[in-house]
């Protein structure tokens, strides 16, 4: 970020550079742990009750929070590089961009019920 | 705007699929993206599956029987090898921004690492799942 004078006519570029790549580093410590735990259940190693008492507790809870919020917020802005790249009508990438967003948004707040709901 | 108007319609937009010639770190990096478009439509499916495993003893043994259908076993590969080569061809953009490797042989290397992880995880995975 050192040395640029201009950050271009859109302004917030950098901001979505930055939050790509924070996201990123959570996700990269968070998910696949998360997908071992999948692969654990799969295979037998961990029955019903071993994977709840693994993320039921406010540890579980909390990183699971922490992981649907960066997941969600990469993909996000991934999808809309993607997007940007290569649906050049406007018309259609607006609306295209939009639903991703309010899509993204109804898992997470669905993810978060399922997750704070456990043993309750 | 100055006046060149009518050379800039004419020009073709990124990312210039058909005008540059296929290269292993251009390669690299579409495999990043459409892994990375396999992950966000995981999304749904992952929720489908914690909720169902974190439900009624019943609902924990349907899921364990989906996921050793058929189906399930593939797409737990498919999102599996998708996202170990995200994660390391992520880092490796992560090091490129941070000035590492920037090189063109370099970025010919880590590129076929990268590759190559994805490779690797296909055949662990199959193994583990089958």
């Amino acid at each position: 970020m050192l040395g640029i004078n201009r950050f271009g006519t859109a302004h917030n570029g950098l901001g979505d550079w930055y939050v790509q790549r924070l996201t990123a580093v959570v996700v990269a410590l968070l998910l696949p742990p998360a997908f071992v735990l999948l692969l654990s259940v799969y295979n037998g190693t961990l029955d019903q009750m071993q994977l709840l008492d693994l993320v039921d507790g406010y540890i579980g809870r909390m990183l699971h929070t922490l992981l649907l919020i960066a997941l969600l917020t990469h993909a996000h802005l991934g999808v809309k590089v993607i997007v940007e790249d290569y649906v050049h009508f406007a018309a259609l990438r607006i609306p295209l961009m939009g639903t991703v967003m309010i899509g993204l948004a109804a898992f997470g707040i669905w993810w978060l019920s399922v997750t704070w709901a456990w043993g309750s | 705007m100055p006046a060149i108007k009518h050379s800039e319609k004419n020009r073709p937009l990124s990312p210039r699929l058909s005008v540059y010639r296929w290269q292993i770190p251009m390669m690299a990096s579409l495999a990043h993206r459409a892994s990375g478009m396999v992950l966000a439509l995981f999304v749904p499916v992952y929720l489908f599956l914690l909720t169902g495993l974190t439900n009624s003893p019943e609902d924990f043994s349907r899921m364990l029987d989906w996921m050793h259908a058929w189906p399930g076993r593939l797409i737990l590969w498919f999102t599996g090898v998708a996202l170990f080569y995200h994660m390391v061809n992520g880092i490796r953009f992560i090091l490129l921004d941070a000035g590492w490797f920037e090189a063109r042989e370099s970025m010919r290397i880590t590129a076929r690492v990268s590759m190559g992880a994805g490779v690797l995880a296909a055949l662990l995975l199959g193994s583990f799942l089958w």
